[in-house]
């Protein structure tokens, strides 16, 4: 159950402002212990700073998203929601330049696959790099360990397609008159695919989540879903928790709405960068 | 961490995420996950420990101490909670898939936990396409007739099984039924439960291994019969006829088990801790002497012929 699990205890987070802190904090914690013999100016010049990292961090994201689309035998989606949430809980304390996503968005993909039994062996995950199997995966093997404890083996991940479909069902039950409440799927589908790339599963519940994907689309097929939820979905008579519920859908709309699209060829010159600085050898080792 | 070809295994996942599902009295709560550096001294294999809330006892220790004595308050306090942890797990949708006496926890103000969620799964009711789960589980003297005869679609029965024979043992203080193999486990059964055939577990002929095991045939159901040698409650008795049903579908769930008259009778169930604070060691499984020394091997070592996931642990209590 989500209100009792591991997520909302301690991978819930208040909002932007505290996750933007936390990656700060990584960043400066790194640029402290590595950089201390250079200058000011050149510290600020060699290493990335937080707003470069998160370019990184979200250009992997899109690696991570393409690899399990593209995966053999085909994944479940879950599978990439759980390996996106493992991605982004991992470098809110840890910097790009401690660790490269490289390997970490195989590793996340690769514990997520036997957290949520979708078994395959991993010959059978390796497969589906073009290059390089052995390498792969014995470095998923190496970083296996240090992604479940930086993870703090806080492993189950509670995703919002799962609630998607329980509002799905619950629409069809209880309010017949509703109809063809399918067509939302695909928008609502496409909204959640699209909270993958922002921070909404950092700060709110599943079920919000999915509950903002379906009203974000319901209106754009003309159905109006506002009756459903302050009668049937909300029993708490209490005006207050409408009222927060509300405003929880409204800052998941903007957090959509605000998520810069990422210009993927700058975040390749940026790496080019940070492949210059990290040096073998030089990257501590746990 | 030894010899882990594809990294850190899928049955410990399991357990670390199924413990932290878990919140109940009645199931062994886990604290922490620690482990060790991979160093040149471990030839760079980490181990991992689970940390878990201190029990001072096991049931299969203070069942092989004859000081300790249990009063039919006492026993039913021991089963109700076994039942209660149960009701909870299986409500969780989790199976235990390991009951057994060794695994059954007390502190020492007697409050009964689960433990070792080392085999243990999340299940679903299967719609359509019939489950497939392993059948290699659960310590042979407290394997069902149905994982034996090679059923793969199994569900919350089976552990309702090995509450059935830790119930009995309550009261013979030792395993009621010590198979050396599969085939003689089967036999015991029969020997205690009747004959397993189509007419008392209608579709058992469906099970892979029906036609290619050896049942015994013509063997009368004497659970009541044998077992009031020891057990003169007749509450109980009933009970532990219907925990040991050989058809699956026709076993008490927890439910139901938890609301038979066993546990709405006088004497009614009767806190454990005043009885336990007459014992000031702790009695572990381990720490006894072999309860039936000889016929099988048993000193901590599982009768399981698949690899034990324990060995990637050692565990603290």
């Amino acid at each position: 159950m989500f209100p009792s699990s591991t997520q909302l205890k301690f991978w819930t987070y208040s909002g932007t402002a505290e996750l933007n802190r936390l990656r700060i904090e990584a960043n400066q914690q790194f640029v402290q212990k590595y950089g201390r013999e250079y200058n000011e100016v050149s510290r600020n010049e060699f290493f990335l700073n937080t707003a470069e990292e998160t370019k990184i961090r979200r250009h992997y994201e899109y690696v991570l998203k393409e690899f399990c689309n593209g995966f053999q035998p085909t994944m479940p989606r879950y599978v990439l929601g759980t390996a996106m949430m493992y991605l982004k809980r991992f470098y809110l304390h840890n910097s790009v330049m401690n660790f490269h996503p490289e390997d970490i968005v195989y590793t996340c993909v690769y514990l997520a696959c036997k957290v949520e039994e979708f078994n395959v062996s991993i010959l059978q995950f390796v497969a589906n790099v073009k290059s390089k199997r052995e390498e792969m995966a014995e470095m998923i093997l190496s970083q296996e360990l240090l992604l479940m404890h930086e993870l703090h083996y806080h492993l189950t991940v509670h995703g919002p397609l799962r609630p998607l479909e329980g509002l799905f069902i619950d629409i069809k039950t209880r309010c017949p008159d509703v109809l063809e409440t399918e067509q939302l799927r695909r928008g609502a589908e496409d909204f959640i695919d699209r909270s993958f790339h922002t921070d909404a599963c950092l700060i709110f519940a599943p079920s919000q989540i999915a509950l903002a994907a379906l009203l974000s689309c319901s209106s754009k097929f003309g159905l109006n879903l506002d009756s459903y939820v302050a009668n049937k979905l909300v029993v708490s008579s209490d005006k207050e928790d409408m009222m927060k519920m509300v405003e929880n859908i409204k800052r998941i709309n903007l957090i959509l709405k605000t998520t810069e699209t990422l210009d993927r060829g700058q975040v390749k010159e940026l790496l080019a960068e940070a492949g210059a600085m990290s040096q073998p050898g030089e990257q501590p080792q746990e | 961490m030894e010899n882990e070809k594809e990294g850190f295994p899928i049955t410990a996942l399991r357990e670390i995420r199924i413990l932290q599902l878990l919140k109940h009295e009645n199931v062994v709560s886990l604290l922490e996950i620690c482990r060790t550096k991979a160093t040149q001294f471990n030839r760079y294999k980490s181990t991992f420990y689970l940390v878990f809330e201190f029990c001072e006892h096991d049931l299969a220790g203070l069942l092989s101490n004859a000081n300790v004595k249990f009063s039919l308050g006492e026993i039913k306090k021991v089963m109700q909670q076994l039942l209660n942890g149960l009701y909870y797990i299986h409500s969780n949708k989790i199976l235990h898939r390991d009951m057994k006496a060794a695994n059954i926890l007390l502190t020492k103000n007697g409050v009964l936990k689960l433990a070792d969620f080392g085999l243990a799964r999340a299940f679903s009711h299967s719609k359509g396409q019939p489950n497939r789960y392993t059948n290699r589980v659960v310590t042979l003297w407290y394997r069902p007739p149905e994982l034996l005869l090679g059923e793969r679609n199994y569900g919350p029965s089976i552990d309702l099984w090995g509450a059935g024979c830790i119930m009995a043992e309550m009261w013979t203080r030792s395993p009621i039924m010590q198979g050396s193999t599969e085939q003689h486990q089967l036999q015991l059964i029969s020997q205690l439960c009747g004959s397993i055939t189509r007419d008392i577990w209608p579709g058992v002929d469906n099970l892979e291994l029906f036609t290619k095991l050896e049942l015994p045939a013509g063997q009368k159901r004497k659970v009541k019969e044998r077992l009031k040698l020891y057990v003169r409650d007749q509450f109980a008795l009933d009970l532990l006829d219907k925990l040991l049903a050989l058809d699956p579908k026709q076993r008490i769930d927890a439910d139901s088990a938890l609301n038979h008259d066993f546990f709405w009778t006088d004497p009614m169930p009767l806190e454990l801790g005043r009885m336990l604070s007459q014992h000031t060691t702790s009695m572990f499984e381990f720490l006894a002497p072999p309860r039936r020394r000889g016929i099988h091997p048993h000193g901590g070592q599982k009768p399981m012929q698949q690899p034990n996931p324990d060995q990637h642990f050692e565990r603290v209590f």
